[in-house]
C-alpha cells in the first residue's frame, strides 16, 4: 500500500475521544486517489506511485495540456487535476498495485497513525515585522513618537561591521509557503466521506491541496513495550 | 459539499439526552470526574448566564457564588462528562448573557422565577451554598 494520499482542507472542528477531552480537528477530503503510473527501481531508478486526485471531465482536457492528457490515455485512467508522486523505500509496500487502482483513506491510514501534512500556507501579501517575525513593535501610548509603534528598530551596528547582516528579519512577502507539519495523529477515519480527522492545525485555507504522508519520523513505539525496556534496564 | 462532511461527524457528537434549557435557568450539572482509577460525580449548580449555540462545539457558563465567592463554570453542552443536567427553575431574563448577574451581589443578584417552575432562588439569595464538591457516595 502506498504510504500517502492527496486531500482537500475541509475546515476545522472539535471531536470528544473515548476519555470525553475535546479534541480540535481538522476534517480532510482524503483521496479517493487513482494509481496512474507506477515506477520502478529497474527503470526509474526508484520505487513510486503517480496518484491522481479529483477526476476532470474529458472536455477540459485543455486546460492541462497534451503532453500530461497523454500520460492519462497510457493509464487508461480518466484525467485529474492534481498528480503526485508517493515514493517509497521497498517495492514490497507498494505490494500488486498497478495503474487504474484506487486507494481510499480508511486502506491507507490507520486510526492513531502518525501523519506528515505538507500544504501552501495562507498568503499574506507583504507582511511586516511584528507579523512576520514575531518582533514586539513599541508601546502603543504617545511615548512612541513619529508612528514607530510596529515598525523594525536598528537593524545593525557601526562601522564595524558596517553593513546589514546577511539573513536580518526584515518586512517582505509573507505566506504563501510550501510547509510540513510532522507527527500529527490522525483521530478518527470517515470512508463514507473519505474524511481524514486530524488532530490540530494544517497549512492553508479551507479547499486547499494537501498532501498527507506517513510521518517521517515513524510511528510511536506501543506503550507495552516501553515498560518492557525499563524493566529490563539494570537497576543503577 | 464542503461543509458536509464537517456537519454529519459534528451531528454524531451530538447528545439527544439532555433537557432543554436557556439563560436564566438554574441548573445541576452532574459531571463525572476522574481520580485514578476511580469516577465520582460532582455537582455544580447555579444560574445558566450564557448559552453559546454551534452544534457539537456549543457551550454553556454556569455562576453561582460558593461562599462569597462568585464562581463560573464554563461546559461544552455534548460533552461525555457531563453525566446529566437537571433543570431546577427558570428565571425571567430579558436578554441571552446575563453578564450583569457579577455587578450584583446578594439580594439584587436573584431572579425572579417564572410561575409553575423551581422553588429554590439564585444560588446567590440561598443561605450559605452548599460546599462547591458534592461527592456522591
Amino acid at each position: 500500500m502506498a504510504t500517502g494520499l492527496l486531500a482537500k482542507k475541509l475546515g476545522m472542528t472539535q471531536i470528544f475521544n473515548a476519555d470525553g477531552d475535546c479534541i480540535p480537528v481538522t476534517v480532510l477530503e482524503c483521496g479517493p486517489c487513482t494509481v496512474v503510473r507506477r515506477k520502478s527501481a529497474d527503470k526509474d531508478g526508484y520505487h513510486a506511485l503517480v496518484l491522481g486526485f479529483g477526476p476532470m471531465e474529458a472536455k477540459h482536457a485543455y486546460r492541462i495540456g497534451k503532453a500530461e492528457a497523454g500520460v492519462f490515455a497510457k493509464a487508461g485512467t480518466g484525467l485529474f487535476r492534481h498528480l503526485r508522486e508517493v515514493r517509497v523505500k521497498d517495492a514490497k509496500l507498494l505490494g500488486e498495485l498497478k495503474a487504474g487502482d484506487v486507494l481510499t483513506v480508511d486502506k491507507v491510514f490507520k486510526v492513531n497513525q502518525r501523519i506528515d501534512v505538507s500544504g501552501i500556507t495562507k498568503g499574506r501579501g507583504f507582511a511586516g515585522v511584528v507579523k512576520k517575525w514575531g518582533m514586539k513593535g513599541a508601546a502603543r501610548d504617545s511615548s512612541t513618537s513619529h508612528e514607530h509603534h510596529r515598525h523594525i528598530g536598528a537593524i545593525g551596528q557601526r562601522k564595524t561591521p558596517g553593513k546589514v547582516w546577511k539573513g536580518k528579519h526584515l518586512p517582505g512577502h509573507y505566506g504563501t509557503d510550501a510547509v510540513t507539519i510532522q507527527n500529527l495523529t490522525v483521530v478518527g477515519i470517515e470512508p463514507e466521506h473519505n474524511a481524514l480527522l486530524v488532530q490540530g492545525a494544517v497549512p492553508g485555507h479551507a479547499d486547499g491541496l494537501l498532501f498527507v504522508n506517513t510521518a517521517a519520523k515513524g510511528q510511536p513505539k506501543p506503550k507495552v513495550k516501553q515498560e518492557e525496556r525499563q524493566r529490563a534496564k539494570p537497576k543503577v | 459539499m464542503l461543509r458536509k462532511a464537517i456537519s454529519e461527524i459534528e451531528r454524531k457528537q451530538i447528545r439527544q439526552d439532555l433537557p432543554e434549557f436557556r439563560p436564566g435557568d438554574n441548573v445541576r450539572v452532574h459531571t463525572k470526574i476522574k481520580e485514578g482509577d476511580k469516577e465520582r460525580i460532582q455537582v455544580f449548580e447555579g444560574v445558566v448566564i450564557r448559552h453559546r449555540r454551534g452544534s457539537a462545539r456549543a457551550m454553556f457558563t454556569v455562576r453561582k457564588v460558593s461562599y462569597g465567592v462568585g464562581v463560573e463554570r464554563m461546559f461544552p453542552v455534548h460533552s461525555p462528562r457531563i453525566d446529566k443536567v437537571e433543570v431546577m427553575g427558570h428565571g425571567e431574563v430579558r436578554r441571552s448573557r446575563l453578564y450583569y448577574l457579577r455587578d450584583l451581589q446578594g439580594k439584587a443578584a436573584r431572579l425572579t422565577q417564572e410561575e409553575g417552575t423551581g422553588e429554590t432562588q439564585a444560588p446567590a439569595a440561598a443561605p450559605a451554598p452548599a460546599a462547591p464538591a458534592t461527592p456522591a457516595p
